[in-house]
This record gives structure tokens, sequence and C-alpha cells, in this order.
């Protein structure tokens, strides 16, 4: 191992660094009128240069800012960095040319707040880190002109966000009253079980849960996400909530490690709920965007159950089951762009009729996402689903068991029905000037081989998880 | 090495009929060309199959390391009772090609044959029970493409069957996790592997948990009676490859006789008495069903649901007569149900309120048809009869009153089937449409005939092979009495 690489500030700066130099490069570039394709390339160079020094450094220790990389930080970014580029690469692409680089800029710095997510282990930081998420986030939304409806979008999603922000912000106070500090693995030290402490978490749980789109705080979804452009929708469902999702991860594994069972009843009914909810809004729903919002919500719902396994098998399954969802939704989004320019709320399943006889590779690309989706066999969705039933299984949560899997057939179903509506005969004045590129079919034949050959996969989870002392 | 060599020569034979030539004929032979090379590799299975001594659990068997960190490999293997359903499924295979129109679009049809045979050869192979799952649900991907790419409405009866046979896939996937899960925690070893699990002493509770759920899982996708909404839908829906369904059925069965019994004895041995009555209720309700229909292929839905119903007791029975009439049915009643839907392809679409009077237009038509479905209810001469007869004598041995319930349920078969025939060949003449068969197909037809004549007069060939099998899949329970249980050896 290269000595420079085993310094512990190097390897905990890195993913900041790097996304600045990608920052830099694009500013410098954009002056310089570099072509797209050399922008992308030099900021796909530094993100590719923070992916491979967390793959060579250990798990850091906590710094005295609150932020380490340990297991759950390292692999998160792993995974994180790819999608982050992958985003950019779609921003780059959708939006038009001289609003290219302020899309790819937000992009990035909301990328960067995700990474911060991911590895804060203080109350205070992480609250810092999810509004530097979220923020570009809401400009992206507002900045597409196209979209008559965007500033309203982008509003709503502001407003409510500022409101469950604010709601966690009162929780972290409260949890601070509650044991004097603001630190995970202090709080936990001197963790004591009171009133306060369980409105405390409570009230955090509403600025997470908000974040993820759980059962009771799912609301704004569909109506955002279909006012948003497709790389923002990856964005929101796929970074933002992937982010999110570990941080909740930690803070149940570290503060919360033998929790009150009243959070265990909590977490439990928003996990079904979100379950059924989203499944079975899915089944009737036309608009494309908006179900992959509800299939989205049933998802969350889905690894919350992975998450109260609380067993190393969880910990492995939220990992995979991530990548395989995020790896899939993002192949979908790049690809439908070709079928439509528009902002996605005019986007209905219908918009698929004929396409496998039109277009077939293109139609191929998408049922192999979609079925990994939908936890078909031999694909990659198929290995995460079945992490979450294994660790859940293990971990004697039978009661889950019935609810996920029904809510994994209803939600098979509703996919099952846009792959049918492929086969169906083209409309006459159907879109019929589509094109594929060859990095998504690369992405979808992932799918497949994730699916079939999973074991380096597995093992390279296992590997990068198991440095994780958090379990007690 | 054979066993995985004849999964890639299916596999192959589905790749080349997608992306290879498009003229009729070419893409007629690449298939059929494909499954005479399987053909043969089944064939020298069988002959090695004989020689062995079997040291192992398996008389042969191929394994390499698949998901070691699961405990899943890639194992398959193959007995008596595997090799004839490989056989079956090869022969309805190659008549699915041979008997196919060339039409546009029929290198999809062959490739979703080649891929459906690819995918229930690997179950009847697979020795593993997460390789067993991965090609129960591998097998039904074709079925779903061919249903939505040459289905004539398609989507509802695509989504049902969709439905259907992915619960019972999930229900299957759980019941296979936890029972390594359960082997796992007695024997801190996690794997999959048939032959360990069999081995495996986990809860009477928890066994008999498992046990439902494999159940529930095949009997859905049998179906046996509540289950049996998406058979109609299919069998009208489908095209000509309805003839899958014939082998898709012999899947679930394998499963049964496969997994239930020698995996979980006890709670078999418990629930069999319901599962034989649930079996003579789907005989009965098949057959009431079938009467009331008005398109032939619905009656022949509920026919097979009917004949579902005989194979549940055969496998509940539980003894060497019903193990060997089971296997003499499953082959019978594919060449005879699989005849008349072919033949049923050929006529328009047809209201069974009139009758149809083919037999003065089509006597020859009229004639094959009759022999089909007098196969399809049991006549004594053809194979069907002497599986029925060895199923009612296990049962009898059994539990005798389900025995004389299910053959008074047998009459019922004669009844819609005579109807059937009533309806279409019988009447006025002059509304009748003509119907032309080709030489290709009168072939198929008459082999399928033959082959049924063949098994009838002589089915010791297949009941004498399957002796060694049997002891094999009960070892648990003790064999019968002598007197009541003597070794069948027919002329």
């Amino acid at each position: 191992m290269n000595p420079i690489f085993a310094s512990d500030s190097l390897s905990l700066f890195a993913p900041f660094l790097s996304v600045s130099a990608a920052i830099a490069f694009l500013i410098g570039g954009h002056i310089a009128r570099w072509s797209t394709t050399i922008i992308l390339s030099l900021v796909g160079l530094a993100l590719g240069f923070a992916w491979f020094i967390g793959f060579y450094s250990p798990p850091t220790g906590l710094s005295s800012w609150g932020i380490s990389f340990d297991a759950l930080g390292t692999l998160g970014t792993q995974l994180l960095l790819p999608a982050i580029f992958l985003v950019a690469i779609m921003a780059m692409d959708l939006t038009e040319y001289d609003r290219k680089i302020g899309s790819l800029l937000l992009v990035l710095l909301s990328g960067i707040g995700a990474i911060a997510v991911l590895i804060s282990h203080n109350w205070m930081i992480l609250f810092v880190a999810i509004q530097c998420m979220s923020i570009p986030i809401y400009a992206l939304i507002a900045r597409d002109t196209n979209n008559p409806n965007a500033v309203s979008a982008s509003l709503r999603y502001l407003l409510l966000s500022a409101l469950a922000m604010a709601f966690m912000l009162f929780g972290i106070l409260l949890l601070y009253a509650a044991t004097g500090t603001l630190d995970f693995h202090e709080q936990a030290a001197v963790m004591q079980p009171s009133s306060l402490l369980i409105l405390g978490f409570a009230l955090v749980l509403v600025g997470l849960g908000f974040k993820l789109s759980v059962f009771p705080l799912h609301i704004w979804t569909p109506q955002v996400y279909q006012n948003s452009p497709f790389f923002v929708v990856g964005l929101m469902v796929v970074i933002a909530k992937s982010a999110v999702m570990i941080a909740l991860l930690r803070s149940f594994l570290v503060v919360f490690a033998n929790p009150p069972s009243a959070f265990i009843a909590v977490l439990s009914a928003m996990a079904i709920i979100s379950m059924w909810l989203g499944n079975g809004l899915m089944l009737k729903e036309k608009r494309f965007i908006a179900l992959l919002a509800f299939l989205s919500i049933g998802h969350m719902g889905f690894l919350l159950v992975a998450l109260l396994a609380k067993n190393q098998l969880g910990i492995e399954a939220i990992f995979s089951d991530m990548t395989a969802f995020g790896l899939a939704l993002l192949i979908i989004l790049a690809s439908i762009k070709s079928l439509d320019k528009r902002w996605s709320a005019h986007f209905t399943i219908d918009e698929f009729r004929g396409l496998v006889r039109q277009h077939p590779t293109h139609a191929l690309v998408l049922i192999l996402a979609l079925i990994s989706l939908a936890g078909f066999p031999l694909t990659a969705g198929f290995i995460g689903k079945y992490s979450v039933f294994m660790a859940s299984i293990e971990a004697h949560l039978w009661f889950f068991i019935p609810h996920m899997a029904i809510t994994s057939i209803l939600g098979l179903c509703a996919l099952a029905r846009i792959i049918i509506v492929m086969f169906e005969l083209p409309v006459e004045n159907s879109v019929s000037k589509t094109s594929i590129s060859i990095p998504l079919v690369v992405g979808a034949l992932a799918l497949l081989a994730f699916g079939i050959f999973p074991e380096t996969w597995l093992l390279w989870v296992k590997s990068q998880s198991a440095g994780l002392n958090l379990l007690k | 090495m054979m066993l995985p060599l004849l999964l890639l020569v299916l596999f192959l034979s589905g790749l080349f009929s997608l992306l290879g030539p498009k003229t009729p004929l070419a893409s007629k032979l690449i298939p059929i060309g494909c499954l005479g090379i399987a053909f043969v590799i089944a064939g020298m299975l069988g002959a090695t199959l004989e020689q062995q001594a079997s040291a192992t659990y398996w008389p042969l068997e191929w394994q390499v390391p698949w998901i070691p960190s699961w405990g899943i490999s890639f194992h398959l293997a193959i007995d008596g009772f595997s090799w004839w359903l490989i056989v079956l499924t090869l022969a309805m295979g190659a008549l699915a090609c041979l008997y196919a129109k060339p039409e546009s679009g029929a290198n999809i049809y062959f490739a979703a044959i080649s891929w459906t045979i690819f995918g229930v050869l690997g179950l009847f192979m697979a020795a593993d029970l997460f390789l067993f799952f991965i090609f129960w649900e591998l097998s039904l991907l074709p079925v779903y493409w061919i249903m939505l790419a040459h289905g004539q409405t398609g989507r509802p009866a695509t989504l049902r069957y969709v439905l259907y046979t992915q619960s019972s896939g999930l229900i299957l996937l759980l019941a296979v996790l936890g029972l390594a899960l359960a082997h796992f925690k007695v024997s801190g070893v996690l794997t999959f592997d048939y032959a360990q699990l069999l081995s495996s002493s986990i809860d009477l509770e928890f066994q008999f948990y498992f046990f439902l759920m494999f159940l529930l899982a095949f009997l859905i996708k049998l179906p046996a009676f509540p289950f049996h909404g998406w058979l109609p839908a299919l069998f009208q829906e489908a095209p000509v490859p309805i003839i899958l369904v014939g082998v898709l059925v012999k899947t679930a069965v394998f499963g049964l006789v496969r997994f239930s019994w020698p995996l979980f004895p006890d709670a078999s041995e418990a629930s069999s008495l319901p599962l034989m009555l649930l079996g003579v209720l789907s005989i009965i309700y098949g057959a009431v069903l079938a009467f009331s229909q008005r398109d032939p292929r619905r009656v022949l839905a509920y026919g097979t649901l009917s004949h579902v119903g005989m194979l549940l007791i055969a496998i509940f029975s539980h003894n060497q007569p019903s193990f060997q009439g089971l296997v003499v049915l499953l082959i019978c009643q594919a060449l005879s149900t699989g005849g008349l839907l072919m033949m049923i392809s050929h006529l328009p679409a047809v209201d069974l309120k009139f009758s149809h009077g083919l037999w003065h237009r089509s006597p020859s038509f009229a004639v094959a048809f009759l022999v089909f479905l007098l196969a399809g209810l049991g006549f004594p001469a053809f194979g069907n009869f002497i599986g029925e007869w060895l199923v009612l004598w296990g049962a009898f041995a059994s539990i005798p009153f389900v025995s004389v319930l299910a053959a008074l349920g047998m009459v019922l078969g004669a009844v819609y089937s005579l109807w059937l025939f009533q309806k279409l060949c019988w009447g006025e003449q002059s509304k009748s449409p003509v119907i032309t068969i080709n030489p290709t197909q009168s072939i198929v037809y008459g082999l399928m005939i033959v082959a049924l004549l063949a098994i009838g007069f002589y089915p010791s060939l297949i009941i004498n092979s399957l002796s060694i099998e049997y002891s094999q899949l009960q070892p648990i329970l003790e064999p019968l009495s002598a007197s009541q249980n003597p070794q069948v050896v027919l002329p």
C-alpha cells in the first residue's frame, strides 16, 4: 500500500478534494470553452481518484470534527461516487447548451453534501450536510425553464423540507438536552432511556423520514418528482435517499443500539405501511414518474426492514439492495429521456407502447432494468431482495415476511404491466425516433452480471463492512 | 459433463433460433436439429444411468461452486425419474417444433420453446434447492414472452398468469430460504444442497410450516382446485405453444415428488388424506366445469384440472404402484391433451352450444380427435388406462375410499369428453368447415397415437426402470407388505 494513501487526513478528505477538483475543472473548462466530453472526463477522473483512495485506505478513526470514514462511510462513498458521476452525465445530456455547466455544478455540490451525510457522526454535522445536499436540488428543480410548474414544485419541496428540517433541528436539541452532547458515540455512552430522548428521536425521524419519503412523510414525492427533470429524480431517489438511509442506519446502530420498544414499533409501522402504500399505489398509476415515486416509497419501507434486522446480513443487504435499485433506476431514467424530451409530468406508461417491435434493444434494456427492480432472479435486484429476506429471517422478523412477500408481488405486477404495454402494437403517431447509448446497454448487462455472478460483489461488500464494530 | 452440455445445447438452440436465419425452413431446422442432439445426449445419459452403481446419493451428477458465500452450488444430477421427465419434455418440445406453422415471427416462437425446455430441464436436473428455484423462474420467462408476443389479446391473461406464477415462485423462494436457514441453525452449515438437506434434522413444527409453503407453491403451479384461476385463460389466450402447458404442469408434479415427501416425510404423511381429497375434488370440479364450457380450449383446460387431481392422488398415495402410475400418467396425459390441443388449433373459433358436424366433412380429423379423447378419458389399450389403473390400485392400498371416489369421479371425464366429441363432430354437416391437415402434422399425430398405444400395451418399459428410484424417494416409510404391493411386471 502506498504510504501516502494510508495517511488519515488524505483519505478523510479525498472525496471532498476530488469533488472540489471536479468543480474546478468544470468551471475552468467552461471558461476555456472545452467540449463537454473533456469536462466530463476530467470530472470522472477526479471522482475516480477518490474512489481508488477509498478502495485502498483502511477505515479512519473519528476526527475531531465529528466526521469519519468508518466502514459504512467508505462503502457508501464507494457506491455513491459512481452514481454521482452517472447523474452528472445525465445532467450534461439533458439540459440545454448554455445551462449544462450550471446543472453539473449543482449536481456535484449536492454530491458533496451526500458524502458529508454519509460520514457524519455528529447530529449537527448531519443536519448541515443534509441541507448542503438538498439546497442544490431546489435550484435544480426550479431552473428547468421548459416546465411551467417547475417553480411551484421547487417551492413545495423547499417549504415542506424546511418544515421537516425544523422538526429535526428541534429533535437534535432535545437529544442534546437529554445527553449533553451531539456526538453519536458520546451520546451512546451516556444513553439513559427517558421521555425526552424518545421525543427527540421521533422528531429527528421526521426530518430523516421526510428525506427518505417513508409513510407519513411521503405525500410530496409524486408531485415534486413529476415536475423535475429526469436526472434530478435520479439525484433525489438514488443519491439523496441512499445517503440519508445510511445516516439513519448509523444512528440506529450507534446511538440507539438498544432502542426502546416504541422506536421499533414506530419504525416497523413506517416500514410496513410504506411497503403497502408504495406498491399498492403503483398498481393503478399511469404516470410513469409518479409510479417510480411510489416504487421508491415501497423500496424504502423494504430497506427499513433490513435496518430493523440489525445484523451483519442486514447491513450488507441494505448496500446490495440500494446499489441494485439505484443502478436500475438510473438506467431507466437515462434511457427514457430519448423517448420524451419534455418534463416528466406528461410521461405516461402508454409512451412505451410498441417499443418492443420498434426498438428491440431499447426495450431489452428497459425490460432488464424493470425486472431487476421487480426482483426477478438472475438480476441484481433479486440479489438485493434476497439478502433483505435472508437478513430478516436470520433476525426472526417473522411478522414482516408476509408483508414483504405480498407487497413484492404487488410491485412486480405493477412493473409487469409496463412490460406488457411495451409488447402491445404501436399506435400510429407514437415516437419512433429513439436511441440507446452503449453505456446503458453495459449498465443493463451489469445488472445481469451482478445477478448471475454475485459472489465477487458479495465478498467485496462483506470485506468492506467487516471492519464494522458497530454491532453489539 | 453431459448434464451441463444438454442444457447448453438447448440454450444455444434458443439463441440461434432468435438470431439465426429467418426463413421458414431454416428457422424450423435449427431447433429441431438441436433437439435431435439433445435426444442423443439424453439417450447416452440413460445408458450410463443403467450401468451406474450409485455410490453417492445421485447416480449421475455434476457440480461447480456458484455462490459459495451463501452455500449455493451449480449442482446438476439426475436419476431415473428425472430422466423420464427429461425425455418427455424433449419429446413434447420436438412435437411443438415439428408442428409449428411457418409464419412471421416463427423464430421468436422457436426461441421461446427452446428456452422453456432449457428451463424445465434445468429444473428437473437441479440438485440444489436454490438452483431449482432459479430454473423454476427461468422456465416461466419464455412463456410470458410468447404470451405477449403471440397472444391474441394478451394483457389481462398474461398479467393474471404472472401474478399466480410469481406468487408461487416467491412462496417457493421463502420456503427454500427458510429451510436452508433452519438447517443452518441446527448444523451450522449454510447449504442448499438437496442431499444434505435431506439428512437434516430440523424441528417438526418448522417442518410442517415449510411443507405447507412448498405445497402451496406447487399447488398453485399445478394447478389444483382452489388455485386454478390462471389455467383457462392461459389455454384460451396462448397460441399453438399451448403444448408448453403440458410441460409446465410437470414441473410442479416433479417438485411435489422430489421435495415434499423426502424432505418432510412426517408432515406429508399427516396431510396425505386431505390432499388426496383435494385431488378428488379437483377431479370432480374440473370435470363438472369442463362440461359447462362453450369453448373447446376451456373444456380441455378444465379437463387438465381434472387430470391434475389424479396426479395429486397418485403423489400422496405414496406407494410403488401409484408412483409408477404417476409417471405413466404424466407421459400419457401430456401426449393425449397435447394432441387434442394441437387438433383444436386447426379449428376456427367454435361455440359448443351448437353442433358442428365435422364427422362428415373431415372424417380423418374426427377419427384422430376421437382417438385422443378416448386416450384422455382412460380407455383400455391406451397408456392413460394403465396409469389410472395403477394410481387407483395404489390409492386403494393406501386409503380405499379415496380410490372409490376417484374412480367415480373419472366417469365424469368420459361424460365431458364424449359430449365434446358429440358437439364437434355430430350434427348438421352444412355449417362445418373443412379441415386440412398437412402431411407433417399427420405424421406428428400418428407418432403420438403410436406412443400412447405402445405404452398401453407394453408399460413395463417405463415401470420396470422406476422401481429403484422409488425406494430412493421414500427413505423413511417402510414398504407396504408384499400382498398389498407386489412387484408390478406386466407383459
